[in-house]
């Protein structure tokens, strides 16, 4: 029963680090519409400047964060001018196949650049654990979920309680209408992608600090946040939590008590099903066409 | 498409034909030789792919499955039951095609990007069974030392290259039937399609499905040219490669995913110690040419053919004209 508990707690921080990253796809689905493929590279690119920042500027793992979190939010930003913006008028499968273009392109000049050599990121926590209720959860495994937490506080005041938000929200349900009434749709896309990019740093870093880092550490995730979104419902936050939640403890749990692989099988199984069942997901918008 | 231009198309694609039929007769080194083949398997299988890509303007980010179920199907049928691949090589085709089948039932209530995860879905599952199965597929080591078809490379060339022509030109007859016409007309505008009497899902089902077995039929043929069957060869990076190589190519030409093939596989030998430096440049390539020369290499040369002539008609060649 113990080794049940334990590995709920363990998908629970898991599922956070999903949580984060689907909520950038989330976020910037709800002003592109376009699901963004490259996003798992902005998780790695994140990772990779929390660890020079840790280095080679010697500062601290929590001002590391803060710095990968900026630096990350403005590569999002040049991307979103450069190959997001331009790509406006275009259709689905074609903005769909330019995702793909960039995963290619900076998954394999992060590879050409960094080398595929593994690193990892020296975080400040301590082997020790908490011990709770009989579950041991490792200081690591605490922390994504307090920061996951902070962020999705965060993010719910920034949409509900900003203008910004609110304006964001307005281009989410009707893009055109929200620009008919004086919204700045090209600097929501630009705020959007900033958002996401900077939450892709936090899962980045985090995890990496968990596992270890290296160019090819994005693709992963970034299927797993996929699920997520998709399970979720696309476009909606509190999509991405129950999502990355559920997807977490589903994979921790069959990890425990089958393997790995089936584990995987289970989740593409996930995906397969709620694409033929409800494809707009648990919390997704009925799409209003 | 007028009389003279079709014909003057014909001659020029004859001579290209010669061209290559006559190339084993040059080249000795079987490491060229042995590009070319595959550049050829890899065309057959964009071709397949494109009239689903290309016509439809269904992305299907999951063709490596299918490519690998031939593959695997072939090299199991020969390797553990003795099959002659006369027989091994269409069961492998039919499988392929047969799965594709029945996923592209449900996978067509689906659109876009949805549509794409959805194969992607599948393909994901395909691959970890293929990594998984040891006691059938070998697992992550794969199948090792599948028979050749062939004793020597030529003789590959052949086969391979006759069937390239062959499958070119029964999808190009199909391209230009009706069945084509209504493909373009389901990409234009779905609803529109079926208002006039179009059955838009059996004529989608009917392409996934016969790009699939074309798929099949090439992961067999490529599986007993290479010797090896393994999951890496069948990963999403494939799926995705595929991809690449008909936007390059230019989707929805037909001639142009073959280029693209071509083109791909002879760059990935020059730069094939430079694994990342070859998928970045096919990553900015595939920005590069959606965004600025939709087409890709065909639809350029068209362009600027038709510049030339100064007709300025309206040329098609993007995969998507607004699907949302």
């Amino acid at each position: 029963m113990v080794e049940f508990f334990q590995s709920i707690v363990n998908g629970i921080a898991v599922g956070s680090a999903y949580t984060l990253t689907g909520l950038g796809l989330t976020v910037i689905f709800s002003v592109y519409r376009i699901l963004n493929l490259a996003h798992g590279e902005i998780y790695m690119l994140g990772a990779f400047i929390s660890f020079f920042s840790m280095s080679y500027l010697n500062v601290p793992f929590f001002v590391a964060i803060v710095i990968s979190m900026i630096a990350s939010g403005v590569i999002g930003m040049i991307l979103e001018r450069l190959v997001f913006r331009p790509m406006k008028n275009h259709g689905e499968a074609d903005f769909l196949i330019v995702t793909v273009g960039l995963l290619f392109f900076i998954s394999n000049l992060a590879m050409y650049v960094f080398t595929p050599n593994i690193r990892s990121i020296q975080g400040p926590f301590e082997q020790n654990t908490f011990n709770f209720l009989g579950l041991n959860i490792s200081q690591q495994r605490l922390f994504i979920i307090i920061i996951t937490v902070i962020l999705i506080v965060a993010l719910h005041y920034f949409n509900f309680h900003t203008k910004t938000g609110k304006q964001m929200r307005a281009v989410a349900q009707d893009k055109h209408a929200a620009q008919l009434m004086g919204i700045n749709v090209n600097r929501m896309g630009v705020i959007a992608f900033f958002i996401a990019a900077a939450l892709a740093a936090v899962a980045g870093t985090l995890m990496g600090d968990m596992q270890s880092i290296n160019p090819a550490m994005g693709f992963a995730p970034l299927l797993m946040a996929v699920i997520v979104v998709i399970f979720g419902g696309l476009g909606s936050v509190i999509g991405a939590i129950v999502g990355g939640l559920t997807i977490g403890i589903v994979q921790s749990l069959s990890v425990t008590y089958f393997s790995s692989a089936l584990s995987n099988i289970l989740l593409y199984l996930i995906l397969f099903l709620t694409l033929m069942v409800m494809p707009n997901g648990l919390f997704g918008r009925k799409s209003y066409e | 498409m007028s009389k003279i231009t079709s014909n003057k198309k014909l001659l020029s694609l004859l001579i290209v034909l010669v061209i290559v039929l006559l190339l084993p007769l040059f080249i000795n080194n079987a490491f060229y030789l042995q590009i070319l083949v595959v550049a050829g398997i890899w065309a057959i299988v964009v071709l397949g792919l494109d009239l689903l890509v290309g016509y439809t303007g269904y992305v299907s980010f999951g063709h490596a499955a299918y490519f690998g179920i031939g593959g695997y199907t072939s090299a199991i049928l020969v390797m553990k039951f003795g099959a002659p691949f006369w027989v091994s090589l269409p069961i492998a085709a039919i499988l392929a095609g047969v799965i594709g089948y029945l996923i592209s039932k449900p996978s067509f209530r689906l659109t876009g990007t949805y549509f794409a995860i959805g194969t992607l879905a599948f393909a994901e599952i395909v691959n970890i069974i293929f990594t998984n199965w040891e006691s059938v597929t070998g697992g992550v080591y794969g199948l090792i030392g599948v028979p050749a078809l062939f004793p020597n490379l030529k003789l590959y060339f052949y086969f391979v290259y006759a069937f390239l022509i062959i499958i070119g030109f029964i999808i190009y007859r199909l391209a230009a039937s009706p069945v084509g016409k209504a493909l373009i007309a389901t990409k234009e505008n779905e609803n529109l399609a079926q208002s006039i009497g179009i059955d838009i899902l059996r004529m989608k089902q009917f392409v996934f499905t016969l790009s699939c077995v074309i798929a099949g039929f090439g992961g067999a043929l490529l599986v007993h040219l290479v010797g090896f069957a393994s999951p890496l060869s069948f990963t999403v990076n494939t799926s995705l490669e595929l991809i690449v190589i008909i936007i390059i190519g230019g989707a929805g030409t037909l001639i142009g995913p073959v280029f693209g093939a071509f083109f791909l596989l002879i760059l990935s030998q020059y730069l094939a110690t430079f694994t990342e430096l070859r998928l970045m440049i096919y990553g900015l390539v595939l920005i590069l040419v959606i965004k600025y020369f939709p087409g890709g290499i065909v639809g350029g040369i068209k362009r600027l053919a038709t510049s030339m002539k100064k007709k300025g008609r309206k040329l098609d060649g993007t995969i998507t004209s607004a699907k949302s």
